[in-house]
């Protein structure tokens, strides 16, 4: 990897923030953390990072209010998000996408495709 | 509200009225029928009565003038009326009095009619001997005096004032017996209505009864749903950290700790696939289960689920024998779901038997004046037994006690059958099963080869969608060969350019460049995806369709899941993206060296590759790939433009064939043979 990739995970469950970090972490990644909506739309448009990972059931502003926003406002508006999501049911993918996120995953991720997506959506080699 | 056993209190009121209503009713009715029985007797009897009435009349009429013949003529032929009226008399009488006693009202006139009528009969004995004895004087005396005629009189009056009124009260019966049948008629409608009204209450209990369940039935959905969500979050954190415990022990050359997590793991996967089923069946309990119809080939579907399931039957030593029958042709259905639903099915097989044969045999089938395909999978396991078999389709309702289990691991959700049949009916069809204990057990999906856009219309499920058809034409070389070769892509063949517009693609023999330059030049026809069909190997002329990428690699791969699909170039992630989504595994390379890298890595089962491409191209990238001893037998398929025909034919006389494929003399023989014909 040329350059460590910041990402910010946006997460309110704790295990699977802290797991999904100590993951992120051991591959390199600079990580940080937000746990509601509202936080996250803060530390993305202070920190500016690469890519963002939204669980969408989030309290204070939920994951798709979130996207919108951070789509809206100029200094957050080309940051990637990935919605993570575990709701299996048909339309999250289509509301995921219409809320601006780059690009969708299901619950339980799997890592190693989490890894290519964020690759993707960077256009950044890990 | 109240309840009594479950109902409301008011409901039983009314059916405890109409129910009464209806019994009283019906007594009623009965009670009535059996006055009106006895109504009409006594009007019989009465009758009967005034017959009797009438007879004894005559009779005595007779009597008189036989004996008066007698004392005239002294003949004895008279006295055969008299004799006759002397015997019938007493029979007559014991009539009479019957009435008498059926009737009190006229059994004082009766005693009198009896014993005037026993006076006349003893004054014409009487007269009647007298002269026997030839004392013809004192029988003229008794004539004369007149006490005959006198009795006789007498008589009449009593007998006609009897008649007229026992006639009188046969009127009365006859009103009366229509007073009864009217208050039948009434009764009869009372209880009909009270019928009528008990059947609308029962019918309304009914409705409400299904109403409820339904809304039970949402409930229940939206419920699964929720919960589905709830357990993969707490699983999704399981997964996780089993796995990152993977791999630092890994790291850390933890071999034994490695062996146990990688339990936790397998086992937490299978609450997921659990889960899945769960969430499945939950979707299309709740109509939210789209069905997407697309046509396609039976053969090819059917294949596509052997390469999958082979390897478990294999497990378990069983033999997987497929057979299509040629007449299968093509299907317009949801293949995604019949896959589904075809897997469940063989898998299932394959689980309950062990060291046995699984059959999965295709047909098509008229029933209905439909046609059907039916996918029947025979397996030679314990069987089911009748008592399970109610319950097999139920959920959780593994019928596994008898069968081979495999160490504990894939059990299988137990939702299987009933997902798979849902499907069947959602896409109009239906699971039949045929089991014997001991001998194995037949699962049979029908399912109608048309999926009816009506059906959906009806359902709400999804949006009408227009059959798209997908002719192919052949043109130049070897027509029946590249017929053969057209069909097992699963499309039709038109002999030529049809009149209803252009076809979906066209087949040219091997090596037929000038024609695919033609088809080229002209914009009316250069938008049609063409193939040049050799012999293992394929080249597909761009624009590539979907259906036909499926084709070939449905023609092309092993099948086998686990075997990746390298495409090369293929304009960035777009065609890998575009094959991933129908449900292959793929590995993408933007260019030959890179292709060459991941080929060595992934080991794919079936390479598609670009022609043009920045960095090594397609030809050197075949070149290469040739050369090597781990690539000189995978399936290639290029992609080609036009414009690149005749680099593209020096590859394949240069590398191609040198490179020894597989099948490189059926397609020298298949080159030949369209290049006699052609000459």
């Amino acid at each position: 990897m040329s350059e460590a990739l910041k990402v910010l995970l946006v997460e309110d469950h704790e295990l699977n923030r802290d797991m999904l970090s100590r993951r992120l972490l051991k591959r390199g990644f600079i990580v940080l953390l937000a746990e509601d909506g509202q936080q996250a739309i803060i530390t993305a448009a202070q920190q500016q990072p690469d890519v963002i990972l939204m669980d969408m059931s989030l309290p204070v502003l939920d994951g798709w209010e979130a996207t919108r926003l951070l789509r809206q406002s100029a200094r957050t508006a080309k940051i990637p998000v990935i919605a993570l999501t575990a709701h299996a049911l048909g339309n999250e993918q289509e509301r995921a996408l219409e809320a601006g996120c780059a690009a969708f995953e299901t619950k339980p991720v799997d890592f190693e495709k989490l890894l290519g997506v964020i690759a993707q959506v960077t256009g950044r080699v890990l | 509200m109240l309840q009594w056993r479950g109902r409301p209190l008011d409901e039983v009121g009314y059916v405890l009225i109409g129910a009464l209503a209806l019994t009283l009713g019906t007594g009623a009715i009965y009670l009535n029928w059996q006055q009106a029985q006895r109504t009409s007797l006594q009007a019989s009897q009465t009758r009967q009565a005034v017959g009797t009435i009438r007879q004894l009349l005559v009779m005595l009429y007779r009597g008189e003038a036989g004996q008066r013949g007698f004392l005239l003529t002294e003949e004895q032929g008279y006295l055969v009326p008299y004799q006759e009226a002397a015997e019938q008399l007493p029979k007559i009488l014991e009539r009479l009095h019957l009435l008498g006693e059926q009737q009190p009202a006229v059994r004082e006139r009766v005693l009198e009619i009896d014993r005037l009528a026993r006076a006349k009969m003893g004054e014409l004995q009487t007269a009647v001997e007298l002269l026997k004895e030839g004392d013809l004087v004192a029988a003229e005396l008794l004539v004369r005096s007149n006490f005959g005629k006198q009795t006789m009189d007498q008589l009449v009056g009593k007998l006609e004032d009897l008649e007229k009124r026992v006639f009188v009260s046969e009127e009365k019966f006859s009103a009366e017996l229509q007073e009864q049948m009217r208050r039948s008629a009434a009764l009869t409608v009372i209880c009909c209505v009270a019928l009528f009204a008990l059947f609308a209450i029962e019918n309304r209990r009914v409705t409400n009864r299904k109403l409820a369940a339904e809304r039970a039935s949402e409930v229940k959905s939206a419920f699964l749903a929720s919960m589905s969500h709830e357990l993969r979050t707490p699983l999704n954190v399981i997964i996780g950290y089993t796995q990152m415990q993977q791999e630092e022990a890994e790291e850390a050359g933890r071999t034994s700790d490695l062996v146990d997590l990688k339990r936790i793991e397998s086992a937490a996967k299978h609450l997921l696939v659990l889960i899945n089923g769960v969430l499945e069946l939950s979707k299309i309990e709740a109509g939210r289960l789209e069905v997407v119809p697309t046509e396609f080939g039976v053969e090819e579907l059917v294949r596509e689920v052997t390469g999958l399931v082979e390897p478990l039957a294999k497990r378990q030593g069983n033999g997987l024998t497929v057979d299509v029958g040629p007449e299968a042709g093509r299907m317009f259905s949801d293949a995604t779901r019949i896959k589904q639903g075809l897997l469940n099915l063989t898998s299932n097989a394959a689980k309950f038997t062990a060291k046995g044969q699984i059959t999965l045999r295709v047909s098509r089938v008229r029933r209905q004046d439909r046609d059907w395909i039916d996918f029947a999978v025979n397996d030679t396991g314990p069987g089911i037994r009748k008592d399970d078999l109610a319950r097999l389709f139920e959920p959780f309702s593994q019928v596994d006690e008898q069968g081979p289990k495999q160490g504990g691991q894939q059990e299988g959700t137990g939702l299987g059958l009933v997902i798979t049949r849902r499907l069947c009916r959602l896409l109009g069809g239906e699971v039949v099963v045929e089991t014997a204990v001991g001998k194995g057990s037949t699962f049979t999906m029908q399912l109608p080869v048309e999926v009816t856009p009506g059906y959906f219309a009806s359902k709400g499920a999804g949006p009408a969608v227009e059959r798209r058809r997908v002719g192919a034409v052949v043109l130049g070389g070897d027509g029946e060969m590249l017929r053969g070769e057209i069909r097992k892509y699963g499309l039709e063949v038109e002999t030529g350019w049809g009149g209803d517009g252009r076809p979906g693609l066209v087949a040219v023999g091997m090596d037929d460049w000038e024609r695919v330059e033609q088809l080229k030049a002209d914009p009316e026809t250069a938008g049609i995806p063409v193939v040049m069909l050799g012999v293992g190997e394929e080249v597909l002329m761009k624009p590539v369709s979907n259906e036909l990428l499926a084709a070939v690699i449905l023609r092309h791969g092993t099948g086998e899941p686990s075997e990746a699909i390298l495409v090369v170039g293929g304009g960035g992630t777009g065609l890998a993206g575009a094959i991933g989504r129908m449900g292959w595994r793929t590995v993408a390379a933007s260019e030959g060296a890179e292709g060459l890298v991941k080929f060595g890595e992934e080991r794919p089962g079936m390479v598609m590759v670009d022609l043009l491409m920045e960095g090594m191209d397609g030809f050197e990238f075949v070149r290469q790939l040739r050369l090597r001893a781990d690539g000189r037998e995978v399936p290639v398929v290029v992609m080609a433009e036009a414009g690149e025909e005749k680099r593209l034919r020096e590859l394949g006389g240069a590398a191609m064939r040198k490179g020894g494929f597989p099948l490189a003399r059926a397609a020298e023989q298949a080159a030949m043979m369209a290049n006699r014909r052609m000459g």
